[in-house]
């Protein structure tokens, strides 16, 4: 991979670039690589290690900081995860200045590094970047979630055929002239085959890239909120087209690439077409129209460049349902008319779905399988699942990977069935997944327990994922004082953090063994406890 | 239909399916059989596979439709493997589309007297009158009769305030019939895997006591289900289950109806649960409906408040349905065609599976525990304690003293081995009928020596109660 922070260097090149240090730099940069080259997997003594050594040399931070970050843009994809632990491990455990430094650059590093690696990662990336808010603050914190929304949904895309491209609307608007050919095809889900390259660092100073970045986002949005009520077949809001507008006018006077610029022009004129065919229509259809979008609209402009939205005079509820409440006629065919730019397809089968089991055998289905497939546009390619929208579609994703997970995960000797819950709970929406989740073994410690609540009494047994384990601290005993051996160490993915193995923290803060803390197993639960059978 | 029917074959099989079309797969017993989509479109029993993914489908007679035309290829050997182009499921989606319909006037309702701020427990009774025009200016005739279910309803409850407001709020109530390898639970997952796909979740209600899916033969249940699997079918969520014991309705009839009632009025009350926005269920009794008489399976519709009634390919039972539902208030009784391609399923066999699964879990992923235990901990019931003597066996104008529903403790002996036992949620003696179980636990030893009961368990631990209830339920692992 090319050093995606030092634009100089090619895509060959396995060494970052110190040359863009000052000579007093470069030096600790490059001892501080050397170091980095060890970290190629998630390991606590070299993270801990790497951690200490940037704490001690608080005055180099700069060396470190570029070392880390050319590292990480330089590193294999699977090797990229640990170098972002370390700089979590940095900024969390020695902060301050460390903050700072890391903050002119994450958001970059985190979202190319989101965009290139596997579900997998991905999923802890998101685990991680959800500890950060307090860190790196939530405003930019924001902004990596939307593009790491932003490339979950291109995901989505990919696996979709082309069904209901018929809007000319570029999905991006890129702000770089590095990668002219990305942005030379104005279509609306291409956007999975561009780079995440699109901001160069080096011509633009790093606020006005975020800025311009920022900027991108706000486009995408409303030019999803557009693609989304053409779908529904519905024509976009007055007010989003005007944003969108005014959001484009900002734009043009940074784009420098001339294929670009012209893209930008092209989607500026049309949506100037389209507000002039929707003011003649309101002119003379004066009822507020679809008021939700505006709400909408409303909540999505936090870009100071565009004019305030007037608020719309009624409120009725969105009717979602098909039949509930049909639009009226005359108005929805000049809706119609006004968005003959802005629609799909989908419009058309929308609300042709059988409403009465007396037509069941004569009614043309195609509303319902269009229902089904057509206006479920994010299909998972793990599992053939379908969404409406590209959050259902990330969480169930997440749901999956975590199915997968417990299905993969033999230690500890699997799950079992939990009984069923009682009525007052069913009824409530209680759910026998979260029950059932937990494992085998948590059910004896919680039955050694209860036998054993005098010794242990008033101690508590955090339990995460499938291992049961406390946090680790520096100074901590590392053997266990009952048994005298050593305990394991894991990676809580849950709470990020490195923790003890089947262990507990008692009142002496030493650390000791679930199973040595609870022992001797009572001469009762040999012989009526639980045993595991063998299946067969 | 174009037969490629091809003995034991070894290899790969490439399928090219056209618009609507369905390949029948039936793995040759014993092998791994595993289907592919290459391309396009493709569902089983309404869930759609993800491409180039290999499905297994080893043992088990399968369906693969597609809408839109698709790539299949089929490896492993297989009985027989056919592409056919007249199936019901136009029939089928249209069904889908109209219950999908109810579910959107449903939440159309709640959304509604929500936003009025209405409270729908004070004043149940105006919220229904004023609902009632919306519903029919958006529907045909049929959905004015919902509304006016509204009494009816509250009679079989007898106090759910909830459902006092307006049935048509809690969505639409299915539930299928037909005569024995009709079809009924293929519909049904097709029903529910296409409610999931479209509402992200529905109840699935499953009233067959030969064959439950949820839980084990010889029970009613229901579970709400978000997810669905194709090979494991839908995951459920939370289940809520029955003991009824046996594998025959008429062995006790009346207890039957009485679980009938109690299931029926704790899913209405799901039903109005604010998380169920409106979306009804899907139930599905097995083929002894046949057996039963039109009464029975009247108080069956009427308990269970459902307001669609499917009958799958049986123009005589979907006679004697809608005398059955006659004046019981508007119940919609719909006849559908069957598919050519049913599953037939091996009653002994299946019944078996059951069990194992409800132990063992699918491919045995599951781990249950085995739990001794002294015969002086638990108390043993039985409901009934077998059928009612027959008024001809009696002294003319003498009552039968022995209530079929009487509850009646029972002593352990050496008989119960291999016996399925429910585990009761009742806190004591009188509410053992009623109540639902926790599980269920098979005997594996009694010794009557040491006065010791060797049960597997589900879940390890002590068991949730020492209520436990017999049945004539075997299960020789």
């Amino acid at each position: 991979m090319s050093g995606v922070y030092s634009g100089q260097l090619r895509p060959d090149v396995t060494t970052p670039n110190f040359s863009r240090l000052s000579p007093e730099e470069r030096l600790p940069a490059q001892e501080y690589d050397a170091f980095l080259q060890e970290l190629t997997f998630n390991s606590l003594p070299v993270i801990k290690n790497l951690t200490k050594i940037a704490g001690e040399n608080i005055a180099a931070r700069r060396s470190i900081v570029f070392a880390v970050e050319s590292r990480i843009g330089l590193a294999e994809v699977d090797k990229k995860l640990p170098l972002l632990y370390l700089v979590d491990s940095i900024v969390k455990n020695i902060g301050g200045e460390y903050i700072q430094a890391f903050r002119l650059n994450i958001f970059k590093i985190f979202t190319s590094v989101y965009d290139k690696v596997d579900y997998e990662t991905c999923a802890r990336l998101r685990k991680l970047l959800n500890t950060w808010s307090d860190i790196f603050g939530q405003e930019l914190c924001d902004l990596m979630w939307r593009r790491v929304h932003e490339r979950d949904g291109r995901n989505a895309d990919n696996t979709k055929s082309s069904k209901t491209q018929s809007l000319k609307i570029p999905k991006k608007e890129h702000s770089s002239s590095q990668y002219p050919e990305t942005s030379k095809r104005p279509r609306y889900d291409s956007g999975s085959t561009s780079q995440p390259q699109n901001i160069s660092m080096d011509n633009l100073s790093t606020i006005e890239a975020q800025a311009l970045a920022q900027l991108d986002i706000q486009v995408q949005r409303l030019t999803n909120e557009i693609v989304s009520k053409a779908v529904a077949g519905q024509a976009p809001s007055l007010d989003v087209l005007q944003a969108l507008s005014a959001l484009l006018a900002v734009k043009i006077q940074h784009v420098k690439n001339p294929d670009e610029l012209k893209n930008v022009l092209d989607l500026q004129a049309q949506i100037t077409q389209n507000i002039q065919q929707q003011q003649q229509q309101a002119a003379q259809n004066p009822t507020g129209a679809s008021s939700n979008t505006i709400n909408e609209a409303q909540s999505a402009l936090s870009v100071p460049q565009i004019t305030p939205v007037v608020a719309p005079t009624t409120s009725a509820p969105a009717w979602q349902g098909s039949t509930a409440q049909p639009p009226n006629p005359v108005h929805s065919a000049k809706t119609d008319r006004a968005s003959t730019q802005v629609r799909t397809t989908a419009r058309v089968t929308r609300t042709n779905v059988c409403g009465s089991f007396d037509k069941i055998r004569k009614f043309p289905h195609r509303g319902t399988i269009a229902l089904l497939y057509d206006e479920l546009p994010h299909k998972s390619a793990a599992d053939g699942n379908r969404f409406a929208k590209v959050e259902d579609l990330r969480a169930h994703l997440d749901w999956l990977f975590e199915k997968n997970k417990k299905k993969t995960s033999k230690q500890h000797g699997g799950v079992s069935r939990s009984w069923f819950i009682s009525v007052a709970e069913w009824v409530q929406g209680g759910s026998q997944t979260s029950a059932s989740k937990a494992n085998t073994v948590e059910a004896i410690f919680r039955d050694v327990k209860k036998q054993e609540d005098k010794d242990v009494e008033g101690l508590h047994i955090p339990t995460s994922g499938d291992k049961v384990g406390v946090s680790r601290t520096d100074g901590d005993n590392e053997i266990c004082p009952i048994c005298g051996e050593k305990f394991e160490t894991f990676w809580d993915e849950d709470e990020q953090t490195w923790k003890w193995e089947d262990a507990l923290r008692a009142a002496d803060e030493k650390v000791y063994h679930v199973f040595c803390m609870s022992s001797p197993v009572p001469e009762g639960l040999a012989s009526a406890g639980p045993k595991p059978t063998n299946p067969g | 239909m174009s037969a490629v029917r091809d003995e034991s074959r070894p290899s790969v099989a490439k399928f090219q399916l056209s618009k609507e079309s369905e390949l029948r797969i039936e793995a040759t017993q014993g092998h791994a059989v595993t289907v592919t989509l290459l391309s396009g479109e493709a569902e089983i029993l309404g869930v759609e596979m993800a491409q180039n993914k290999a499905y297994s489908i080893s043992n088990r007679k399968l369906p693969v439709f597609t809408w839109h035309g698709c790539e299949l290829s089929v490896s492993g050997p297989t009985d027989f493997a056919y592409t056919a182009s007249e199936t019901p499921m136009p029939v089928y989606a249209n069904t889908f589309g109209v219950i999908h319909s109810r579910r959107k006037q449903a939440e159309a309702l709640i959304e509604k007297s929500r936003l009025e701020g209405e409270s729908i427990s004070r004043d149940g009774k105006s919220v229904a009158n004023e609902q009632e025009p919306s519903v029919q200016t958006t529907q045909s005739t049929s959905d004015s009769k919902i509304a006016n279910k509204t009494d009816q309803a509250t009679i079989a409850n007898g106090g759910l305030e909830s459902e006092k407001a307006d049935p048509a709020r809690l969505g639409p109530r299915v539930i299928i019939m037909g005569p024995p390898e009709s079809g009924k639970s293929t519909l049904a997952s097709l029903l529910l895997n296409y409610s999931v796909k479209a509402c992200g979740k529905s109840l699935f209600v499953d009233l067959d006591i030969t064959r439950n899916a949820i839980s084990v033969p010889g029970s009613i249940s229901a579970s709400t289900v978000s997810k669905v699997d194709i090979e494991e079918g839908p995951l459920l969520d939370a289940s809520l289950s029955f003991f009824y014991g046996y594998l025959d309705p008429n062995e006790n009839r009346a207890e039957l109806e009485r679980l009938l009632a109690s299931l029926g009025s704790v899913v209405a009350e799901k039903l109005a649960h604010p998380d169920m926005n409106g979306c009804g269920y899907i139930a599905s009794v097995g083929g002894w409906i046949e057996s039963c008489s039109r009464d029975f399976i009247g108080s069956l519709i009427e308990s269970m408040r459902a307001d669609v009634v499917l009958v799958i390919g049986a123009e005589r039972m979907f006679a004697d349905v809608k005398q059955a539902v006659e004046g019981k208030g508007n119940i919609e009784v719909v006849d559908l065609p069957r598919s050519g391609g049913v599953v037939r399923h091996d009653k002994a066999s299946t019944n078996k599976d059951r069990f194992k699964q409800y132990f063992y879990g699918l491919n045995s992923t599951l781990n249950p525990f085995k739990t001794v235990l002294d015969f002086s901990s638990v108390s043993l019931y039985k409901v009934g304690g077998g059928a009612a003597i027959p008024a001809s066996a009696l002294p003319i104008g003498a009552e039968p003293t022995l209530d079929p529903n009487r509850i009646a403790p029972i002593a352990i002996q050496n008989d119960l081995i291999h016996s399925i036992l429910a585990v009761s949620q009742a806190k004591e003696e009188s509410e053992v009928s009623d109540a639902p179980v926790a599980g269920y636990v098979h005997v594996a030893k009694v010794d009557m020596q040491a006065k010791r009961l060797t049960l597997l368990a589900p879940a390890p631990g002590e068991l949730p109660s020492r209520i436990l209830m017999a049945g004539t339920l075997k299960w020789l692992e």
